[in-house]
């Protein structure tokens, strides 16, 4: 289904609230493309990383709001496959900048795709173990946290349906959630998903004067 | 921003109540620590597994701030304002000698805080620069208008202070040839306090004497916001 006319006319304005609704109605969609487009291999591969992944969504949107791309944009095809195609060219100019700065040699480049290869078996290896993680926190639950988290990530509703649904406000179900989180925090941490990983970073204090 | 304040940003990003200027933060620690980074990614591979593939909304709206701080200024440019630098340009301008940092220290003045760069209004904007040898180690740093004396085989690192965001280059200034950033003539940096930059460069034939760096803060419209020098000497 095409954009309403008015909504296109102020995207192709420039209109800061037509670039929020634009971006709130299509992120999520995007994100689900550019991850599965991850997982297929290819030059989305880099998008396995959670911050590639949020880089890379900052940057498409925000080469789609260039004046040019907002011209560009007819309002009738699929804005996601138009955001797809960005997402291509992007990923493509980051791959040759990557090499092209690191100075990657054809056989780093073998290395890098034996790697790549053992990243499928271990990604898969580490969503299992969170499914599992997650499937015994679920099963702990009492009957209100169990509803909220099936609404919520099972059901996969927004926080404004699932309010909606429990009789509350999204305000209330908000807290709700965050109390969730929390203990589901606490209990990745208790079940070492968390705690193999060093805090130690690169923090620095400068020795002497 | 150091671990132990991002671990907590993020568990609270996580349980959904990290403000978006503390995300920007957070944002900024990640490109310079790998710790974080894996600690950051795990906890949004759990993330993706509650949201089926997409990204919390808390996660989202983050990121719309992030998108949209940098979009406001271009979607309405000053009448007469020099457009933005084309890509293939910025891609050709590759600095051959900056490669994907391994390490940035992030240093944060204490008793000695003589940092006073040049800017507008009583502005602080700057950069300093820090020279890392091989095993990590800092061994020197320059001031905005010092001097880095910074040996072959070491790197050279740089942290920028900004009260806003802006446009950033760093660059030598004998030949133009970039520290920062790796792509293009210059690039978006957000507000903050000696921001780690995610780039070293190693220092090496290029550095055979003292040789001026500047760094240079501009707008969206092309007009310098400031300047800050240094010298960089083997």
């Amino acid at each position: 289904m095409g954009w309403d006319r008015a909504l296109l006319q102020r995207f192709r304005d420039g209109d800061a609230g037509a670039l929020a609704e634009v971006y709130r109605q299509h992120a999520g969609a995007l994100t689900r493309m550019l991850r599965a487009a991850a997982h297929r291999g290819q030059s989305f591969a880099a998008l396995r990383s959670a911050v590639e992944l949020e880089n890379a969504l900052v940057e498409v949107f925000s080469r789609a709001f260039e004046p040019r791309a907002r011209q560009v944009y007819d309002g009738e095809r699929p804005f996601e496959h138009f955001l797809m195609g960005i997402a291509r060219n992007y990923l493509l100019e980051l791959g040759r900048n990557r090499e092209h700065a690191v100075g990657l040699e054809l056989a780093e480049e073998v290395d890098l795709a034996l790697s790549l290869e053992r990243g499928d078996v271990h990604e898969e290896l580490e969503d299992r173990e969170v499914a599992e993680l997650l499937r015994t926190f679920r099963a702990a639950l009492g009957d209100d946290e169990g509803r909220l988290f099936d609404l919520r990530y099972v059901e996969g509703l927004a926080q404004a349906t699932a309010a909606e649904r429990l009789g509350q406000t999204r305000i209330q179900l908000r807290r709700r959630e965050h109390k969730l989180r929390l203990r589901l925090l606490e209990y990745l941490q208790v079940h070492g998903y968390l705690g193999a990983v060093s805090a130690s970073g690169w923090s620095f204090v400068k020795e002497g004067t | 921003m150091n671990c132990e304040a991002a671990r907590g940003a993020m568990e609270r990003q996580f349980a959904g109540e990290l403000a978006p200027e503390a995300h920007a933060e957070l944002r900024a620690h990640l490109e310079t620590c790998p710790s974080c980074r894996e600690f950051y990614e795990r906890l949004a591979r759990v993330d993706a597994a509650l949201e089926r593939g997409g990204l919390s909304e808390q996660r989202l709206e983050a990121l719309e701030g992030r998108l949209l701080s940098r979009v406001a200024p271009a979607s309405a440019p000053a009448a007469g304002a020099p457009s933005k630098p084309k890509r293939a340009a910025w891609v050709a301008a590759l600095a051959a000698v900056v490669v994907l940092a391994v390490a940035v220290p992030l240093w944060r003045a204490t008793r000695d805080d003589t940092f006073t760069p040049r800017g507008q209004g009583g502005e602080t904007w700057g950069v300093r620069a820090f020279c890392v040898a091989a095993g990590k180690q800092v061994t020197a740093e320059a001031l905005p208008g010092g001097t880095l004396r910074c040996a072959q085989g070491s790197t050279v690192q740089f942290t920028y202070t900004a009260p806003r965001g802006a446009l950033l280059s760093i660059a030598l200034e004998s030949t133009g040839q970039r520290f920062f950033p790796s792509e293009g003539a210059q690039a978006e940096v957000e507000a903050g306090t000696d921001v780690a930059l995610p780039l070293s460069t190693p220092i090496g034939e290029w550095l055979k004497g003292p040789q001026r760096v500047t760094a240079r803060f501009t707008d969206s419209a092309g007009g310098t916001l400031a300047e800050s020098t240094l010298t960089l000497t083997p």
